[in-house]
């Protein structure tokens, strides 16, 4: 996966979803998607560019185990 | 809040989806098949006997509860704040469900089937596929479930009929030489892993055509039919691998490998991987769904479907990242995550169960939401809880 790849894939996304966003007429849509779409594009550059994200559900495994929650 | 979702699905369609939602899970043998090895059909039967005090928890909360999914009842029995964080936190539960069910079903791709092509591309594929799906509604969901259930036990009494020759009744003996500690622990992640994920279902309840009092029926059904098959599946493994299935991550699949019936009819692993991908892609579709239905109503908005895309990234996103391996899942989920998945199956609608009996005795349940339960359960007549 590359920049390029990302960024037109988004483009694509944006560009089919953000009608049904300004027809929706809800603030909290807006919010929560201009959200989503941002998170997702930091993400994707992010992995793009090579960035090995942190393993979020393995981090609270580790926590469950080091307090004795495990089997 | 009015509900999101317009559609209504017949009572069988409900039952089906529940039975096809188990039956997926059959992939996931791995995280209990090496515990007990050949005794895990017999886990898989405690865990289903009890799910049930579970299941009747979720219908103890439908009942009291007419005509409101999982989010309207925690707002009622929580207030709009408490309701909120409960939400949010499911809401976490079900889109981490459906990145963790597309990992797995990208990698057993990758891994059976299409081993030179990338795990990602292969998520992607199937998310856009279930993201079609949801974008559509529960109606499109619902609807195969039938034709994916029935698909599915024909391909088992198919495979149990080709592996005939294979089987060693020898292989179930000694019975329960797991150890009592080990047949807990196994059933335990049965129990989280996949029955407990039935909760689900509570989101999509009220859009039964059916009355509330009648429903659990049909989540029941659905439930023992599931897991029956859950546990003929690995019955079968076990006669066919004995003790050797806690080496493999996938039983299923190397039993079937071993079935030839000529030169001509060998290779019988690929209807098993081709079940898998369609019991998967529904099991996926039904928790990316309800997720979208789960944000939909913490927005308070009239529709999730601008979200469904750019949910659909973070889900594959979640999906690549949540673990460093394959290995790090297997063993987070033979672990830690039946404890971490206790909690919202559990004990989160067993403490909103008991608040709403103590609201009750007190004779003050907070009101729901403005227009919550304007669903199923008032369009046939019937009434939201009221305090006694």
């Amino acid at each position: 996966m590359n920049v390029v790849w990302v960024l037109s894939g988004y483009a694509v996304i944006v560009a089919v979803t953000l009608p049904a966003v300004k027809r929706a007429g809800s603030r909290s849509l807006a919010v929560a998607y201009a959200a989503s779409v941002a998170c997702g594009l930091v993400l994707s550059l992010l992995m793009a560019a090579g960035v090995t994200l942190p393993p979020s559900l393995e981090i609270i495994g580790r926590w469950m185990e080091s307090a004795g929650i495990s089997y | 809040m009015k509900g999101i979702e317009k559609a209504r699905i017949t009572p069988w369609q409900f039952a089906f989806a529940v039975a096809c939602f188990v039956q997926s899970s059959s992939l996931l043998s791995a995280f209990f098949a090496s515990i007990t090895e050949h005794d895990s059909w017999i886990a898989v039967l405690i865990a289903m006997a009890v799910g049930m005090p579970l299941l009747g928890v979720y219908l103890a909360l439908l009942r009291r509860f007419p005509g409101q999914n999982l989010m309207q009842i925690n707002e009622a029995v929580f207030g709009r704040a408490g309701g909120g964080v409960l939400s949010a936190l499911y809401l976490w539960f079900f889109f981490t469900l459906a990145s963790l069910n597309l990992r797995d079903a990208g990698t057993f791709v990758n891994k059976t089937i299409m081993s030179q092509t990338p795990p990602m591309l292969l998520n992607i594929m199937l998310i856009l596929i279930c993201a079609w799906a949801v974008y559509f509604g529960l109606n499109v969901v619902a609807r195969y479930s039938i034709l994916f259930s029935l698909i599915s036990v024909l391909v088992l009494v198919v495979s149990v009929i080709f592996t005939f020759n294979l089987v060693h009744a020898d292989n179930f003996l000694p019975l329960l030489e797991a150890g009592p500690r080990n047949m807990v622990h196994a059933s335990h992640v049965v129990l989280t892993i996949p029955f407990g994920e039935t909760l689900v279902f509570l989101m999509i309840a009220p859009q039964v055509r059916i009355k509330n009092g009648k429903i659990g029926r049909y989540l029941l059904g659905g439930f023992l039919a599931g897991g029956v098959f859950m546990a003929l599946v690995l019955a079968r493994d076990t006669a066919v691998l004995g003790s050797a299935m806690g080496f493999f991550a996938l039983p299923s699949f190397e039993t079937l490998r071993m079935v030839t019936l000529s030169d001509a009819l060998s290779r019988m692993e690929i209807l098993f991987a081709l079940i898998l991908i369609l019991l998967m892609f529904f099991k996926i579709s039904m928790l990316f769904y309800v997720s979208m239905l789960t944000l939909g109503e913490i927005l308070h908005a009239s529709t999730y479907r601008p979200l469904v895309l750019p949910w659909a990234v973070l889900t594959v996103i979640y999906s690549m990242t949540a673990y460093s391996s394959s290995e790090t899942h297997t063993r987070s989920g033979q672990e830690q995550v039946p404890f971490l998945w206790l909690l919202f199956e559990v004990l989160l609608p067993g403490l909103t169960l008991a608040v709403s009996y103590l609201w009750k005795k007190k004779g003050d349940l907070p009101a729901p939401a403005a227009g919550a339960g304007a669903g199923a359960g008032e369009e046939h007549g019937e009434k939201a809880v009221e305090p006694s």
